[in-house]
């Protein structure tokens, strides 16, 4: 089922953010039954499950870490569910490995402090404003960090995984 | 500003106004969605972590007590967002699909709006937007159709002799040189040994690198691997930290298949 393929992915990424496994296991457990719920009104398509899955598990990881900081809190994106069996095709696994190989040498290829913002913003769960205030820069600074780096990252990854 | 908000940094009244504007924005749209499609796969800096036992049952559980979902107006966005291995006219043809049915917005069920609505509009005029950007390529370079080809180049990594545990799959990569090793059931190690690859043609074999098996046996590896030349995968136990040669029989190994 769907859950045996990416529970370990969406679990891994849950708890990076929350640090906290009983969250951490909230924030899963909600996230599949997001898929599950909007299933019906999309095409299966396999790759894109898991980036849905992700992006729902980001955005309630991250929603669950602001809650907990005492911050307000935010409405979610809830989405197919095909719960299929076991590791998935070789060619597949194969696809998702290069894939992580290429999204680990495009974060190393960026500017350190367009690295470091970048990845405080996304596994930190913090807003950008914190993360001005955190690194003593302007907001200004922030965003553009945060829009250049990732368009840096995109531009080295197109030709790789995204074409 | 478009950074942030992909990366879910934005604090929530100005992930709103985004939102707000996107619906309107097909520029911004579509620039978020690449960012997004960026940004989800920074997943891939934490890697899998096995989660608690129960909480399998636990979701299992919370997906029979929901209400079955209706088929009924199919929406089908988002190709864009996974890695292109389907042909250009695969992805025209998800484009042809993806026109929401004229009694979409009826059919939806009650619980998927309420906050989640203008959220999932936006998302889904960007993904629109991205996809529309991702035919373009695959139109212009056919590049999808050439990755799937290549893809089909695995081969079972296979045992010496039958009294070997462990298996696999090597999908060798020829125009990147490369090759995605996927051990399965491997036995698991003690610390003081290790996985280790290696290319072993007529010549001294070459290291290819470490592998790590999971709590399942599961291992996998992106290695340097140019299957034009006459040489084989192989896979031995080392002690941890790796050999500068090998010191045991390789127990499992794959060879290119010969239209490389």
């Amino acid at each position: 089922m769907l859950y045996d393929r990416y529970g370990g992915i969406a679990y891994g990424l849950a708890f990076r953010i929350t640090n906290d496994g009983t969250l951490a296991e909230d924030v899963v457990q909600e996230a599949f039954l997001s898929v599950w719920r909007q299933a019906a009104r999309f095409d299966p398509d396999r790759g894109y499950v898991r980036s849905w899955l992700l992006t729902i598990v980001h955005h309630k990881a991250v929603d669950c870490v602001r809650r907990r900081a005492g911050r307000a809190e935010r409405g979610l994106p809830d989405g197919p569910d095909e719960f299929i069996a076991t590791r998935g095709r070789p060619e597949e696994i194969a696809e998702w490995s290069m894939e992580a190989a290429a999204v680990r040498e495009a974060v190393q290829r960026i500017p350190d402090d367009q690295r470091r913002t970048v990845e405080m913003a996304y596994f930190e769960g913090i807003t950008h404003v914190e993360i001005a205030e955190r690194m003593g820069v302007p907001l200004g600074t922030v965003k553009s960090r945060l829009r250049i780096g990732l368009e840096k990252m995109r531009d080295y990854l197109h030709p790789k995984v995204m074409e | 500003m478009i950074g942030a908000y992909a990366l879910d940094a934005l604090p929530p009244d100005e992930a709103e106004a985004m939102r707000a504007h996107m619906a309107s924005c097909a520029t911004h749209a579509g620039a978020i969605a690449e960012l997004r499609a960026v940004a989800v796969r920074l997943h891939a800096l934490v890697g899998e972590t096995p989660p608690p036992a129960a909480l399998r049952s636990r979701v299992l559980a919370a997906v029979a007590a929901e209400p079955a979902a209706s088929r009924d107006g199919v929406v089908t966005p988002m190709r864009g967002t996974r890695l292109a291995t389907t042909g250009a006219s695969d992805a025209r043809a998800a484009n042809a699909r993806m026109v929401p049915t004229a009694t979409t917005s009826r059919r939806i069920p009650t619980y998927a709006w309420g906050s989640i609505a203008a959220v999932f509009v936006a998302a889904i005029a960007g993904l629109l937007v991205w996809n529309i950007v991702l035919q373009r390529r695959l139109d212009n370079r056919d590049s999808a159709t050439q990755l799937a080809q290549r893809l089909e180049r695995s081969v079972p990594l296979r045992a010496p002799d039958a009294t070997s545990d462990g298996g696999g799959t090597v999908v060798f990569l020829p125009d990147e040189r490369r090759a995605v090793v996927l051990g399965d059931e491997l036995p698991a190690l003690d610390a003081g040994h290790t996985y280790q690859m290696w290319e072993i043609d007529q010549q001294s074999p070459v290291s290819l690198g470490l592998m790590r098996a999971d709590a399942s046996g599961r291992g996998t590896a992106v290695v340097a691997f140019d299957s034009s030349r006459p040489a084989i995968l192989a896979i031995t136990i080392e002690p941890a930290g790796g050999s500068t040669q090998p010191t045991t029989p390789p127990i499992l190994s794959a060879q290119p298949p010969h239209a490389l």
